[in-house]
């Protein structure tokens, strides 16, 4: 009977958290890694431009993440790395989760690890409003996570006034018995129904109990004050779309100040782009960030979709800056301890080619300094893909994982 | 849409992931009934002789292991399985060419048993409780209280699934959604009662805006001389207009301006209008006309600076745009193309000079000699010209002007307003300082939510609060449960109430919190709970969520309650009812949206420059969509229309993308020849341009589409080893060239003879849906700016794998008229999944098969269809 066992595996993928230990041996005498920086630009960069000629330590820094020359023993540009995954803008949501279909982002498995260590268990931001498909952090359900788009709201969500706070005490108080008849309503339903929806009622009673203990969270920071900031936003959010690099400037600025005040440890950024035209230098641009894009290998199409590039980079490095400069509680620098992740789920917008995708890994405990160009055409196998990335900062941040996505080994000779 | 992960086998018993374990055991464990089957004697040989040796434990190929000599048929994968083996044998797909083929008999006993099982075990029904998706859950807390609702930007979206995002299986509930509902719950709640205000003071500010901090807009708009200047009055904001965009009403209240203004280089004594328009600064680019005018300015003539004030009420969050209202340039949109050419024909004859400088570079000659350069280079050409000696103010051309619908759309425009912005007229602004607010208002909102309130709660008429509450609770959560709550129900929500007042709160607050629970109820977020056939109002939930995106209205309450909604005549005059109504076009974008992927195209965003496709192209090609099927659906025409019609809609703007005239911007009723290119969904912009990327097309993704939703036929995912042939934008290479690799290829054979013959078939319409007859290339002029020219010739010839030959699409079109059941089939199974939000059982295709034959003896009318699948079994089971 059991040569012909009839089993079969559930057609959806859950996403787990696995089990077997990898160990961090490498890690042991450097500092922990405690936060997680993730920022994509949904457009990506001109990669021919954003690529070092030279691999190893001592490259050119190219003109248009110039502004990282300063960094750049902090820091370390890969090219060659990718998902293997398809194509296309709806592709590219699986910039931080490997893979074609919706499942569990890298950034959302750390949250999971040390988000009950601050106010905050992650942070999602983009600049004005997010781009339809560029959504970067999901959840376990493969459920995407809406980014916050406007500073004042993110100011208002770190550091909140008192009459908000009322507010959310009432109503997270009040909210214990509307969860009380909810639940009593579910559990009586859940004795009427057949197998397959029980399943569905427990994601509903799954739910309930997260945002049950979401409010005992909640509940527990209001009674510690917000850290007061010596920080004033603007009266006016920069909304308007050629105002979106003004808008990426103020959230560097308050995620810095997340991070300064241990708000949060996990952070999620979208670099948003549309038809906006941009002005820089005084110069309005040829045509919109999208159109430069497709930019048909125009010349002067590449040159102006390389100077937004260019100040996008520019804010990037002010914010390393920044956090390299500010310290923790034990007198070390925040970029010490702290995963950056920059780059974007694009490889060539032009073709909407999700290859070979321009990254930076910066700050944290990693052996820095140098252009690693992975060779994607060296066999299959051997070939690190970025999930080998994340596999190294994930690791590196004390989750136990040894795979990811398609990714089955680290790029630990690289980074240790 | 969600798939099997490539790391996880379809079937077979290897490595299974706990995830699923738990979610099989739990299914496992939920079913008492026992229909394990024994493979009969004549199944088994046809699988050992014809099946087996690929489709082993060991082999697994395609992931399918078929060695059983039970099944399971409790085990919901099981149908899914060998309803899979049943497609394939029917198909003649398996086994495949180069292996032994069966006798026409064995296959058709192996059928036979399948169908027989199948028929039995798969039944019609199995839809797992389906939570609202967004829009329902935005339709059914308007429906439920009363008020404007839509969920607040980054609301999480629902996952697709089999091609529709309500598909129970499909609709996870996640906690960060859960918690969206919680607070939604409350913030829905405010806007009927809202939290007690304490007094606020308001300190008025000053705000001074200066050039830099107002809104440019391409060549009508821009900062010059440390001014902003204005030189157009185009009724498209972005393209006249100029606000503050550092400056937005932070209260609802009175507020002063004082601007100072100038007009540059004026043609007459006219003094300038200059309008104050109330816009908020996150406008569209695009937003047209008409805005609510606060108040007007005068600017004489003079060039001196003039300082102007004003004073107005603004609603929070608004802020005032400048428009110079008499400006010489941009004619209304609304007064059309003519318009602009007869302002045109006054401005170059009053500007001789500009005139013979124009003929003389080419201005108004065919073939379009300015292409590629921006209007400010254009005009440093005419310039140059205007101050050269050369210029022939005596050239005879001069004397016969273009008509003015020619001159409306000549690029004089541009260089005019080139010119305008160098030399003037244009206004000038310099400054504007605002002060408020002066004084509080009660705003739109405020005043919204008192009215909304005393239609809630209604009088209290002497009642106490337990009585007042119960008056008010009721009917609002009749409508949130969609059907009638007992007394212990009722209760449960009164009881909370009543603990809330006891804490010392309003009465008020205690509603607001019972209605806070309702909204996160299981009652309101998941629909279709009890098992088997319908019971009228479960069935009153499926129609309406189905045909008009939203709760059943009172009429369908009122006819569930009187238990008259089953019966089929009331059932068919409804669904003809909800047809009939205007809500019926949520039911056309939703389902449109998501079938033929028209959801996608706002974020196509084409070039503009290298596509010449504008946001008014797109507009205009999503609504010939709407409008046509809209009619096919109205005047029930047969279900051949969607692929070859006699009629379609246009106006100036897709007529241009057909290379036809329509003149106007208001979407006409066009007759078509049938079998014209356009005709169809075959051959709408809409549905050429959301089968490419903006960019390019690739035959293969188009292919897929058309399986998937036009032939119903979807082939497996590409195996993830292998990677897609990446588009070459050289030219080199032809497309056909690069695919041609897919047939020398058995292992990719198999499914592209099936994809790519119809993919090909559509490779005459660009990534906009323009006809071509040959690829683009793109490549530079003398002076380095981009030209279009012809590459390739378009091949569009290819055979489908039953041997047919398509010339084009217009071939592929009469192939799917001659075998229309193939499209019924695949249309009715799609609205069958949207209806009842699940893929369908072995039952249910029957039932398809079926409603396809009843429906074309009745002369296949697309509405008889859509009644015809509400009457169904398989809709009316859970």
């Amino acid at each position: 009977m059991n040569r012909r066992h009839f089993l079969r595996s559930s057609s959806i993928g859950l996403a787990l958290p696995l089990l077997e230990s990898t160990g961090f041996a490498a890690a042991a005498n450097s500092p922990p890694v405690k936060r997680l920086i993730a920022i994509g630009s949904y457009l990506g960069f001109h990669t021919p431009s954003f690529f070092p000629k030279e691999a190893g330590r001592d490259y050119t820094m190219p003109a248009v993440i110039s502004p990282l020359d300063e960094l750049r023993s902090n820091l370390t540009v890969f090219s060659g790395l990718d998902h293997r995954a398809p194509n296309g803008h709806k592709h590219w949501f699986n910039y931080l989760t490997g893979k074609g279909v919706r499942s569990v982002s890298f950034d959302q498995v750390i949250a999971r690890q040390i988000g009950d260590q601050t106010r905050f268990a992650s942070l999602q931001l983009t600049c004005g409003a997010p781009p339809a498909q560029g959504q970067m952090s999901f959840t376990r359900e493969g459920i995407a996570l809406p980014p916050i788009g406007r500073p004042s709201v993110l100011f208002g969500k770190l550091f909140s006034s008192d009459s908000d706070k009322a507010r959310m005490e009432y109503l997270l108080d009040s909210g214990g018995s509307v969860l009380d008849l909810v639940t009593r309503e579910a559990k009586a339903l859940q004795g009427t129904v057949n197998a397959r929806d029980r399943e569905k009622l427990d994601e509903y009673f799954t739910s309930l109990r997260e945002v049950e203990k979401n409010v005992q969270k909640q509940r527990q920071w209001l009674e510690k004050p917000s850290p007061k900031v010596d920080f004033q936003p603007p009266k006016f959010d920069p909304l308007a779309p050629d105002l979106t690099l003004e808008c990426e400037t103020l959230m560097y600025e308050l995620m810095a100040l997340a991070l300064e005040t241990d708000s949060t440890r996990v952070i999620s950024f979208v670099l948003p782009g549309s038809g906006q035209v941009f002005t820089i230098d005084g110069e309005r641009l040829l045509s919109g960030y999208h159109g430069l894009s497709h930019h048909g290998n125009d010349p002067d199409k590449i040159a102006d979709f390389n100077k937004i590039g260019h100040e996008h980079v520019e804010r990037f490095a002010e914010f390393l800056k920044r956090i390299q400069s500010s310290k923790d509680p034990n007198g070390n620098a925040i970029l010490d301890s702290t995963a950056v992740l920059y780059g974007s789920g694009m490889g060539n917008a032009n073709t909407h080619n999700n290859s070979n995708l321009p990254i930076v890994l910066a700050g944290g405990p990693f052996k820095h300094g140098a252009h690693h160009a992975i060779d994607r055409e060296d066999g299959t196998s051997a070939t690190p893909l970025l999930g080998d990335l994340y596999l190294t900062i994930m690791q590196s941040m004390g989750v136990e994982a040894d795979k990811f996505a398609k990714a089955k080994r680290n790029m630990n000779d690289y980074l240790l | 849409m969600i798939t099997t992960s490539p790391d996880q086998p379809l079937f077979g018993r290897r490595s299974i992931p706990v995830g699923a374990l738990v979610g099989a055991t739990a299914l496992l464990a939920g079913l008492t009934a026992t229909a394990v089957e024994p493979i009969p004697k004549v199944a088994d040989t046809f699988l050992v002789n014809y099946c087996l040796d690929c489709h082993d434990a060991d082999t697994e190929k395609g992931d399918l292991n078929l060695d059983f000599m039970e099944i399971d048929w409790t085990d919901p994968h099981a149908a899914v399985t060998w309803a899979k083996v049943f497609d394939a044998l029917e198909a003649g797909d398996m086994p495949p060419e180069n292996k032994e083929q069966p006798e026409s008999t064995e296959r058709q006993a192996m059928l036979a048993w399948l169908d027989e099982s199948l028929t039995k075990f798969d039944r019609p029904g199995g839809t797992v409780i389906r939570r609202l998706n967004r829009t329902e859950y935005e339709s059914s807390v308007r429906a439920a209280l009363g008020i404007p609702f839509e969920v607040p930007k980054g609301f999480p979206d629902d996952p697709e699934f089999h091609g529709f995002d309500n598909i129970g299986e499909g609709l996870i509930l996640s906690p960060p959604l859960m918690q969206k509902y919680f607070e939604l719950a409350g913030l829905a709640a405010d806007l009927i009662l809202p939290p007690e205000k304490g007094e606020v003071t308001i300190e008025p500010e000053t705000n001074e805006i200066l050039p830099d901090d107002l809104s440019m807009a391409f060549d009508g708009v821009q900062l010059r001389d440390d001014v902003m200047r204005l030189v157009t009055r185009s009724d498209i904001l972005i393209r006249s207009c100029s606000w503050p965009t550092r400056f937005e009403a932070n209260h609802t209240g009175t507020y002063s301006i004082k601007t100072r203004l100038s007009a540059l280089g004026p043609e007459s004594d006219t003094p300038l209008r200059v309008d104050l328009l109330v816009v908020r600064p996150s406008m569209t680019f695009t937003q047209t006309g008409p805005l609510p005018r606060v108040a007007v300015f005068e600017v004489p003539a003079d060039c001196k600076v003039h300082e102007l004030s004003a004073k107005f009420d603004l609603e929070k969050g608004q802020t005032v745009s400048f428009h110079w209202a008499n400006a010489a340039l941009g004619a209304p949109k609304a007064d059309g193309v003519e318009a602009v050419g007869k302002q045109n024909r006054e401005l170059l004859l009053a500007n001789p000079k500009l005139h013979a400088a124009w003929l003389a570079v080419g201005g108004f000659e065919r073939g379009q000699p300015m292409r590629g350069r921006t209007p400010n280079e254009i005009w440093k050409m005419v310039k140059e010209k205007m101050e050269s000696d050369e210029l022939d103010l005596e050239d005879p051309r001069l004397e016969a002007l273009p008509s003015d619908a020619a001159l409306g759309r000549n690029g004089i425009v541009g260089v005019l307003k080139s010119m305008h912005m160098e030399r003037g007229p244009a206004l000038d602004i310099h400054s504007a300082t605002f002060f408020g607010p002066t004084e509080l208002k009660e705003s739109r909102a405020e005043r919204d939510q008192r009215l909304r309130a005393a239609r809630f709660l209604g009088e209290r008429e002497g009642r106490n609060d337990e009585e007042y509450a119960e008056a008010i609770l009721r009917p609002f959560l009749e409508k949130a449960f969609r059907r009638p709550v007992s007394k212990d129900q009722l209760q449960d929500y009164l009881d909370i109430a009543k603990r809330h007042w006891k804490g010392g709160n309003r009465f008020e607050d205690g509603i607001h919190l019972a209605i806070r629970a309702a909204l996160c109820s299981t009652n309101f977020l998941f629909r279709g709970q009890r098992e088997g056939a319908l019971d009228d109002y479960d069935l009153a939930s499926r129609l309406s969520y189905f045909l008009a995106s939203a709760p059943p209205d009172s009429r369908l309450m009122k006819l569930a309650g009187e238990g008259s909604l089953s019966d089929p005549d009331v059932l068919e005059t409804e669904s003809r009812r909800l047809l009939s109504d205007n809500r019926s076009r949520l039911f056309l974008e939703s389902f449109l949206g998501q079938w033929l992927d028209l959801d996608l195209l706002p974020d196509i965003m084409p070039d503009e420059r290298l596509l010449k496709f504008l946001p008014q192209h797109l507009q205009a090609i999503t609504e010939e969509t709407h409008l046509f099927v809209s009619e096919i659906l109205r005047e029930n025409h047969p279900i051949e229309t969607f692929v070859d019609p006699d009629f379609t809609y246009l106006n100036r703007r897709n007529a241009q993308l057909y290379g036809m005239k329509v003149d106007g911007d208001d979407m006409q009723r066009v007759s078509l020849e049938r079998g014209h290119r356009h005709g169809g969904i075959l051959g709408q912009a809409s549905v050429m341009m959301a089968t490419a990327n903006g960019v390019d097309t690739q035959p293969v993704l188009r292919g897929v589409w058309l399986l998937e939703n036009i032939f119903g036929d979807p082939p497996p995912e590409p195996p993830s080893s292998v990677p897609g042939i990446e588009p070459d934008t050289t030219g080199a290479n032809s497309i056909r060239e690069l695919l041609d690799r897919h047939k020398a290829d058995a292992s990719c054979a198999g499914c592209h003879l099936k994809i790519d013959p119809p993919g090909f078939a559509l490779e005459n319409f660009d990534p906009v849906g323009r006809w071509r007859e040959y690829y683009p290339v793109y490549e530079k002029d003398a002076e380095g700016k981009v030209i279009t020219k012809n590459g390739q010739a378009v091949d569009s010839a290819s055979e489908l794998e039953d041997g047919t030959p398509l010339k084009d699409v217009t071939d592929l079109k009469r192939y799917l008229v001659a075998n229309i059941d193939l499209f019924s089939d695949c249309l009715a199974e799609k609205l069958l999944v949207y209806a009842t939000g699940r893929p369908l059982s072995f039952g249910d295709r029957k039932e398809v098969d079926r409603i396809v034959a009843d429906v074309k003896a009745k002369g296949n009318g697309f509405q008889d269809l859509i009644v015809e699948v509400v009457l169904s079994e398989s809709f009316r089971t859970k």
